[in-house]
C-alpha cells in the first residue's frame, strides 16, 4: 500500500464518523447518511491530491458532502425527509432548560430550506465559524448571518407551535 | 435567540446525532470511487456526443435586465437567434395548443448506491398537482396503479408565482418566486436579501420546480420562462436534441472569491422544447477547474397517467 493510500485511509478513519453525524442532520436518515458519506469519501479519493492541497481538507470534504445532500434534495425536491430515530432517548435538553422531543426538533430542522439547514448544522453541530461556514457553503459571511437568523427564527416558531417554548 | 439558547441548540443537535455508530468501510469506498470514475468517463463521452449534435446558433446570450425594470431585454455578444427563439416561444404560449399527455415523467440517474447498484429515481407529476415517485419503472407503475401518491399537492406557491409572472409585473413576480419556499408569516424573505445572487438562485430553483411540476400548463411555462429571462446569469443557446429544436438555459454557479482552490461548482442546465417550452432534460454538472467531474442527467417526457398505470411508458 502506498503512503498516499495510507494517508487517505487515515483521513477516512478519522473523519467519517463526524461527517456521518453531519450527514444525518442534513437528511434525517441514517442509511441515506451512510450513502452520502460513502459518496463524499469516494469523491475525496478521486480528488485526493486536491483534498491534501486544500487550505482546509475538512472544509473541502464537507463542501462535497453539502453538495451531495443538496443534489439529493434537488432530486427529491420537497418530499418530506424521512426520519429513523431509534426508540430510546426520545428527549434531549431543550433550548430553554426543559426538554424537547428529539423527533420534534429533528423534524423542525429538516423542515428548513436546505441552505438554512446546512448553515445550522455547520454552525451548531460542527462548531464552524461564520467565515468557515461561508467557505463551505460558497457564500459570503453576510449570507451566513442572514441564513442563520432566518433558520433560528423558524426553528423557534416551529418548536413554539409544538408548545415547546424556547 | 440568546447565546445560552444557542448552546442548548448545539447540545441538542449533538445529542441527536450521537446515537448511531459509524465504521467506514474504506475498501467499499475505494471500489465506489473507481466505479464513479468509470461512470463519469461514460458521462463525459455521452456529453461530448450531445455537444456535437447541439447546434449552437447564438454562442452566448446574456440576459441583462436588472437595471431595466426587470424587462426581459437581452444583450447578445453576437447573434440574437437564441434570444429571439425564447421571446417567440414566450409570445406564442398564450395561444399554444395543449401539449400531449396529462402528466410529466422524470427519470433521473441517482448514481451508485451503497449496494453497488446503479440507482434511478422515477417521478410522475400529474397536471392536477398529484405526485408519485418510485425507485424503478415497476415501482412507479405499481404506485400509480394503486393510487399510492405522495402526500399533498406539490409546489403550490411556486406554481402560483409562475402563473402571476405570465402576465403580471415581473419585479413583483420575482419576489413571489424567490419567497415561494418561505412561510408567509416569516418576515425574513429571500427577496429582501442584499445578495442578488442568492435571490436569483432561488428564483431559478423554484422556477424549475414549478416548470417540472406543471409542465402541462402553458401559463406556468410562460411565467417561468419570463422569470428565468430576468436572470442575468442565465446563458441561452439554440440547440437541437434528438432531432428537435430546443432551447438550452444554463445557470452557472458563479462561485465566489472565497472559494478554496479546486472547489467544485455546480452548473444547472435546462433544455426545453423550442416550440412548447416543455422541459426535455436537465443536467446538473459539477465543475472543477473548468472541467466537468460529475453529472446527473434527468430525462423528462409527457405521458398519460393511464399509460403509466398500465406500464406503457
Amino acid at each position: 500500500m502506498s503512503g498516499q493510500d495510507d494517508d487517505y485511509r487515515e483521513f477516512v478513519r478519522s473523519r467519517a464518523a463526524p461527517l456521518h453525524r453531519t450527514a444525518y442532520l442534513l437528511c434525517g436518515d441514517w442509511h441515506l447518511a451512510d450513502d452520502l458519506v460513502q459518496e463524499t469519501m469516494a469523491k475525496a479519493f478521486r480528488h485526493w491530491r486536491k483534498v491534501q492541497r486544500a487550505d482546509s481538507p475538512d472544509a473541502y470534504v464537507k463542501r462535497i458532502l453539502i453538495n451531495e445532500a443538496n443534489r439529493h434534495w434537488g432530486r427529491h425536491r420537497t418530499t418530506p425527509p424521512p426520519t429513523d430515530l431509534p426508540a430510546r432517548a426520545t428527549v434531549v435538553p431543550d433550548l430553554a432548560n426543559g426538554v424537547v422531543d428529539r423527533d420534534v426538533l429533528l423534524h423542525a430542522l429538516l423542515s428548513l430550506p436546505a441552505r438554512q439547514r446546512a448553515t445550522i448544522v455547520l454552525r451548531y453541530l460542527d462548531g464552524m465559524s461564520e467565515r468557515e461556514t461561508a467557505t463551505v457553503l460558497n457564500c459570503g459571511e453576510g449570507t451566513v448571518k442572514s441564513q442563520t437568523s432566518r433558520a433560528l427564527r423558524t426553528l423557534k416558531s416551529l418548536l413554539s407551535q409544538e408548545e415547546l417554548s424556547l | 435567540m440568546t447565546p445560552s439558547a444557542e448552546r442548548r441548540l448545539s447540545d441538542a443537535l449533538h445529542e441527536i446525532a450521537a446515537t448511531q455508530p459509524f465504521v467506514p468501510d474504506a475498501d467499499a469506498i475505494e471500489r465506489r470511487s473507481r466505479r464513479l470514475r468509470q461512470r463519469m468517463t461514460t458521462v463525459r463521452i455521452a456529453g461530448a456526443a450531445v455537444a456535437v449534435v447541439a447546434v449552437v446558433t447564438a454562442a452566448t446570450v446574456v440576459l441583462n435586465t436588472l437595471g431595466s425594470g426587470h424587462q426581459p431585454a437581452i444583450h447578445a455578444t453576437h447573434g440574437v437567434t437564441a434570444r429571439q427563439s425564447l421571446a417567440q416561444l414566450i409570445a406564442s404560449l398564450p395561444t399554444a395548443p395543449k401539449v400531449t399527455g396529462d402528466a410529466t415523467l422524470t427519470v433521473e440517474d441517482v448514481g451508485i448506491l451503497s449496494n453497488g447498484q446503479e440507482g434511478q429515481n422515477w417521478e410522475l407529476d400529474l397536471d392536477d398537482g398529484t405526485f408519485y415517485t418510485g425507485s424503478s419503472h415497476a415501482e412507479l407503475q405499481d404506485h400509480v396503479a394503486r393510487h399510492r401518491k405522495e402526500a399533498g399537492i406539490t409546489f403550490v406557491r411556486e406554481v402560483a408565482a409562475a402563473k402571476y409572472a405570465a402576465t403580471g409585473d415581473l419585479a413583483t413576480a420575482r419576489d413571489q418566486m424567490a419567497d415561494a419556499q418561505v412561510k408567509p408569516s416569516d418576515p425574513n424573505k429571500i427577496s429582501t436579501s442584499n445578495d442578488i445572487g442568492e435571490i436569483d438562485t432561488q428564483i431559478w430553483q423554484n422556477g424549475w420546480f414549478a416548470l417540472t411540476a406543471r409542465a402541462g400548463d402553458a401559463v406556468v411555462r410562460m411565467g417561468v420562462l419570463r422569470l428565468l429571462s430576468t436572470l442575468p446569469e442565465v446563458i441561452i443557446t439554440d440547440t437541437r436534441t434528438a432531432g428537435r429544436r430546443t432551447i438550452t438555459l444554463t445557470y452557472p454557479d458563479l462561485g465566489s472569491d472565497r472559494d478554496p482552490p479546486g472547489s467544485t461548482r455546480l452548473t444547472h442546465i435546462l433544455v426545453i422544447d423550442a416550440a412548447t417550452g416543455v422541459p426535455v432534460t436537465t443536467d446538473r454538472e459539477e465543475v472543477e477547474g473548468g472541467s466537468s467531474v460529475s453529472s446527473i442527467n434527468v430525462e423528462i417526457s409527457r405521458v398519460t397517467v393511464a399509460d403509466v398505470a398500465a406500464g406503457k411508458f
